[in-house]
């Protein structure tokens, strides 16, 4: 015994990460199917059905085209070539082994997201032993309800903290020498970019940067090149694949200056209402102050130089997101494992200096949004839509609490009742045109969707059976209305053709959308109904 | 220069100071809790917001303005834009320039356009939640004071100045719509040079 003796079952496996595992893994797969695809998700689904089937991510299986930018995401072989594949061959995957359904199309992510969790403890507990703070960064991940809510989507933001994770994972471990975390470093970025390559740059740039500044020693490797010939072989074949060119020609600001404004506006903001609180921003500013004066500072802990190493990478992605050419939060969700290690090690500190402050401290990062929206509304310069429920993330609320209510009492959205409405009322063979929410109707029905974002209209004389025209009117980049809007104001008389049935449901302008600024947990205040319009009997008999 | 440190206790009060207030202020402005002890309150800040909104679709109405203006598009052009158009008449004889132009200004017209339409149509939407949500109030109930409460003038002004932004818009809209074929034609004319 002694010496010789085996580590315990607690000794190997930390009993409290083992429950927060377990809470996570509540969290991340409770009711997981409690609300159908929205439109992003479905996009997703699409392809990966169309996998399933051809083998290929198709955009068109000779009924329904997937597209949400009037046709650009391919070319006239209809192979999608927008975005990178790795989320849609997941997706296929999980439907292959479990069927078509909405909990197989987002299990996998869910999974992805728990493993972030087990992820960001391990990161500091085996470079920095310090099992509090690895915990803290665990539980603030497993509580955050922007993650939570981002990981039980199919699509691919998990999928790409996890690959951040990773990545920052073999960085930390001794890549130099070894040939195993110099493979998974490669492989986590080359992996990073099959997930998202806009994720992927604007980590990479920001982070060797960070690194240059802050492990110096580490980059100046012969290593350091060989690591990067390896990643440009890999990413090469998606570079030549997927249309980059397109993508930046959405660019359709004449003032590119006005963008990478308002586009600052809405990072910061978002970082500060849903991820940093602006006192422990300022805090860190001021505690690392000397660094950003240039003369030096840099901290000998090698914790906290590792979280300082987060935070600029942090700010640097903000930063290089900034000329792409929309600005959406999800492209930050990558990051919040980071903010976890960030915020995880200042309430350590705090605990350590003053235990009264740190449980506080530590409670209301948990559970609620009060850190970071309350001190915004004292200065006034929070971002808060008026027409925004009060029970969404952007009013001070017990996040997690709001969370719980809605996996316990899901509530059938927009979505839902279209799908349900369709399925039960239209007949084999008719045709749905509709201003949105094209593709959750692709997947849940089997009937031939038009209009939608993807620019596709009925033919000339072919009058769709059902209209469904959303309340929230859409414009396309160029600020014209979206052609199935313009269709049905210009060549539709549904006063005349058509039959108005005003549906029980409120016309929510997504369904399922993460989002923080669109999500909501309970059901809305019903503003205005959801309308469907049904072909009228004689124009029926005009138009066969 | 040498900041005077605070002795220990003081910063540990101060920042357990700070923290309950965050506490406090947290649970007040929950919602729950503050619709049921501060609904007044609650809807004054609704209120304001919406007129802030308000302000923001002013500006995109003047933003709409201000874009077509120079096209001859909208009676007042603005000192500014006035002084853009002046440039654009000198150089209306270099074509492409002048096509660049208008296809810049219709394209800054529309966007404006369309975020003050999106605003103006949550405005209305709002505002009958916000006038029963504020008239439910026990403030608005008690009626012993036969003048007009504060929040009821925010509230009617709110109504008049929507009121008045949709006629400017559906006015200007006109001007959009006859000026989108020439509009539609460019974009159309871009995507297949690209």
């Amino acid at each position: 015994m002694g010496n010789h003796s085996k580590p315990t079952f607690s000794a190997r496996f930390d009993p409290v990460l083992l429950a927060l595992l377990a809470v996570a893994a509540f969290l991340l797969f409770f009711h997981l199917d409690h609300r159908p695809f929205w439109q992003d998700e479905a996009e997703t689904a699409c392809l990966a059905r169309n996998v399933v089937h051809f083998g290929l991510p198709l955009a068109f299986d000779d009924v329904n085209l997937i597209s949400q930018e009037e046709g650009r995401e391919f070319g006239p072989d209809h192979l999608w070539r927008w975005s990178p594949w790795l989320q849609i061959y997941l997706t296929a995957a999980a439907f292959f082994l479990g069927g078509f359904s909405t909990f197989a199309g987002r299990f996998p992510f869910a999974l992805f997201g728990l493993l972030c969790v087990w992820l960001v403890y391990r990161l500091i507990k085996v470079n920095f032993g310090n099992r509090h703070w690895a915990l803290m960064s665990a539980a603030l991940l497993t509580f955050s309800v922007p993650f939570l809510l981002f990981s039980r989507q199919c699509r691919y933001y998990s999928l790409g903290a996890f690959f951040t994770l990773t990545a920052l994972y073999a960085f930390r471990s001794d890549w130099q020498t070894r040939v195993a975390p110099a493979g998974l470093l490669v492989l986590s970025l080359g992996s990073l970019f099959y997930t998202n390559y806009l994720l992927c740059a604007s980590f990479l740039a920001p982070a060797l940067l960070a690194a240059a500044l802050l492990y110096p020693r580490d980059l100046l490797t012969p290593r350091t090149v060989t690591l990067a010939l390896g990643l440009i072989i890999l990413i090469i074949p998606g570079a030549l694949l997927f249309k980059f060119h397109d993508q930046a020609s959405l660019l359709r600001y004449p003032d590119l200056g006005t963008m990478i404004l308002q586009h600052l506006e809405k990072y910061w903001t978002d970082l500060l209402q849903f991820m940093v609180p602006l006192p422990i921003c300022l805090y860190l500013l001021w505690r690392w102050r000397r660094v950003w004066q240039g003369a030096g500072g840099v901290p000998a802990d090698p914790g906290e130089r590792f979280v300082l190493f987060c935070a600029l990478i942090v700010i640097g992605n903000i930063f290089f997101l900034l000329p792409a050419p929309q600005a959406e939060h999800r492209y930050l969700i990558h990051l919040y494992p980071l903010v976890a290690i960030v915020l995880g090690w200042t309430a350590c500190c705090l605990w350590r200096y003053h235990k009264f402050s740190g449980a506080l401290f530590g409670l209301m990062l948990l559970f609620t949004n009060w850190l970071q929206l309350v001190p915004l509304h004292w200065l006034g310069i929070r971002y808060f839509p008026i027409y925004n429920d009060v029970h969404m993330l952007t009013y001070p609320n017990l996040t997690i609490r709001n969370f719980l209510i809605e996996l316990g009492s899901p509530y059938p959205d927009v979505n839902q009742n279209l799908i349900n409405f369709f399925n039960t009322h239209a007949r084999p063979g008719e045709t749905i045109l509709t201003t949105y929410g094209d593709l959750p109707l692709q997947f849940y029905t089997r009937h031939q969707i038009l209009g939608g974002l993807q620019g596709r209209i009925p033919a000339p004389g072919e009058a769709p059976d059902w209209v469904v025209r959303r309340w929230h009117t859409r414009w396309n980049r160029d600020y014209f209305l979206q052609q199935s809007e313009d269709y049905i104001l210009n060549q539709l008389n549904l006063a005349r053709d058509y039959e108005m049935l005003v549906l029980p449901g409120e016309d929510e302008m997504f369904g399922n959308r993460a989002d923080p600024y669109y999500h909501r947990f309970l059901p809305p205040e019903p503003r205005v109904r959801l309308v469907v319009y049904r072909k009228n009997l004689r124009v029926a008999h005009e138009h066969p | 220069m040498n900041i005077p440190k605070l002795p220990d206790n003081w910063i540990k009060i101060l920042l357990a100071g700070g923290l309950l207030l965050v506490l406090l202020q947290g649970v007040v402005l929950h919602p729950d809790v503050r619709l049921k002890l501060l609904p007044e309150a609650f809807w004054l800040e609704k209120i304001s917001q919406a007129q802030k909104e308000c302000l923001r679709i002013e500006k995109y109405i003047l933003g709409l303005q201000d874009n077509l203006a120079p096209l001859g598009l909208a009676p007042d052009p603005g000192n500014l834009t006035s002084e853009v158009g002046q440039l654009v008449l000198r150089a209306d004889h270099r074509e492409n320039l002048a096509k660049n132009f208008v296809e810049k200004q219709l394209f800054l017209a529309r966007r404006c356009y369309v975020n003050a339409e999106r605003k103006l149509a949550y405005m209305e939407l709002l505002l009958p939640i916000l006038e029963t949500a504020h008239s439910h109030t026990p403030i608005a109930l008690s009626g012993s004071d036969p003048k007009p409460l504060k929040q009821d003038q925010a509230l009617s002004v709110l109504r008049q100045r929507c009121h008045e932004y949709r006629k400017v818009l559906d006015e200007l809209a006109q001007k959009i719509k006859s000026s989108n074929e020439s509009g539609n034609n460019l974009v159309k004319q871009k995507d297949s040079e690209r």
